[in-house]
């Protein structure tokens, strides 16, 4: 299963987090764009059980952008 | 059947604006207003004590109710900060309020998820014993553990008490109880070296992982369905994180209810604060209770309205 733009996406639009997901650009930090940590904990929080994977704090302040965190997710599902 | 009879609150008058020191603990007047909740936190003075507060609000109980305090048979004492661990803050507050030496007194030692899970020890233990008239007090000031320039709980946990009567006549009648406890990450909200410390992600991942689960859960066991429920009355641990709930459940924000924005966290003491309050509402007949933090440790029931 490959990990795509659009399923990071989705996981930001059922966080709730901003009012326009799609706007969302991939390469800039999600801190920049509107979302603080506690959105970021949610979002990731719905990736892991999504796949099944349990992220641990270490991980998570690299997980600052979409295009990071679906690097870092088709890493660990590999 | 033993319930909840009435309610008294005691919040301190002191309070710390959360917005005006929100930059100087790394946020934004946003991220307190919207997602922590907590404008401002409730503190007691420095002269302040435990047992002041607990006798505080258990006095307000005993006059607003008319209550003979000979009457009174079990006392109960939720709190994780008494003055000073020995001995038990009910045998102090006994004494203070001059209850009959045949009431029987004892504390326990739990934090958010203590006022539900007290509820069931005290309706139990006044049904097994053929008690009518008991008090369960909680009083909890966490500002003796927050350290102040730790945004991860400073921003979060404000002091308050409450005292509950439960008595044979009561307004609410309780449900059955559901528990869980998840000892493991116990250490990710704990006290060392009389400082609190709490992994804020740890906390969120468990109450939204547990909770909505635990709610269902009750809702079932009290032969509920969730559209049956007025009101959930969950612990105040962020306004994200009881929104988070909220979402997770599939119910409106509106029937979730966040009130503690004005005083803050106050552990063991959120629901009773926020129910003294809904109780007034007669539309609301019935309520799901969940308590859930430190431990991690969580209980919820249902309770309705005596018709």
């Amino acid at each position: 299963m490959k990990v795509m733009r659009e399923d990071v996406i989705a996981a930001i639009r059922d966080a709730k987090v901003v009012s326009d997901p799609e706007k969302i650009r991939d390469d800039i930090k999600l801190s920049d764009q509107g979302i603080d940590s506690l959105g970021v904990f949610n979002i990731l929080l719905l990736l892991g059980e999504k796949y099944g994977i349990e992220i641990p704090d270490s991980d998570v302040d690299q997980l600052a952008s979409v295009v990071v965190i679906v690097d870092y997710l088709n890493r660990r599902l590999a | 059947m033993i319930g909840i009879t009435d309610i008294a609150t005691y919040l301190p008058e002191c309070r710390i604006d959360n917005l005006g020191r929100a930059a100087e603990l790394g946020s934004t007047p946003e991220q307190v207003e919207e997602r922590i909740g907590f404008r401002k936190v409730a503190r007691i003075d420095s002269g302040t004590g435990t047992l002041d507060m607990a006798a505080t609000v258990a006095k307000l109980l005993i006059e607003q109710n008319k209550l003979d305090v000979a009457s009174i048979e079990l006392l109960v004492v939720v709190t994780q900060n008494p003055d000073r661990n020995i001995p038990h803050l009910a045998a102090e507050l006994h004494g203070v309020l001059g209850l009959p030496t045949g009431c029987a007194c004892f504390d326990i030692g739990l934090g958010c998820s203590g006022y539900v899970y007290s509820l069931s020890v005290v309706s139990s233990f006044m049904a097994a014993n053929g008690l009518k008239v008991g008090l369960l007090v909680t009083a909890d000031p966490y500002s003796k553990i927050v350290d102040p320039p730790d945004k991860a709980t400073s921003l979060i946990f404000g002091d308050g008490a409450t005292a509950t009567l439960l008595t044979s006549d009561p307004v609410f009648e309780l449900g059955r109880f559901s528990f869980g406890t998840q000892g493991a990450e116990a250490d990710k909200l704990a006290c060392n070296a009389g400082v609190l410390h709490m992994n804020g992600r740890a906390v969120f991942n468990f109450a939204a992982t547990h909770v909505p689960g635990d709610i269902r859960r009750v809702v079932e066991k009290n032969g509920m369905t969730m559209e049956g429920i007025d009101c959930f009355v969950l612990h105040q641990g962020s306004r994200f994180i009881v929104d988070t709930i909220a979402d997770r459940l599939n119910v409106d924000r509106q029937k979730v209810p966040f009130m503690a924005a004005e005083y803050g966290n106050t552990v063991s003491s959120s629901i009773p604060l926020m129910l003294s309050d809904l109780m007034k509402d007669e539309s609301k007949k019935v309520m799901v209770l969940c308590g859930f933090g430190l431990g991690f440790s969580w209980a919820s029931t249902v309770i309705k309205r005596k018709e």
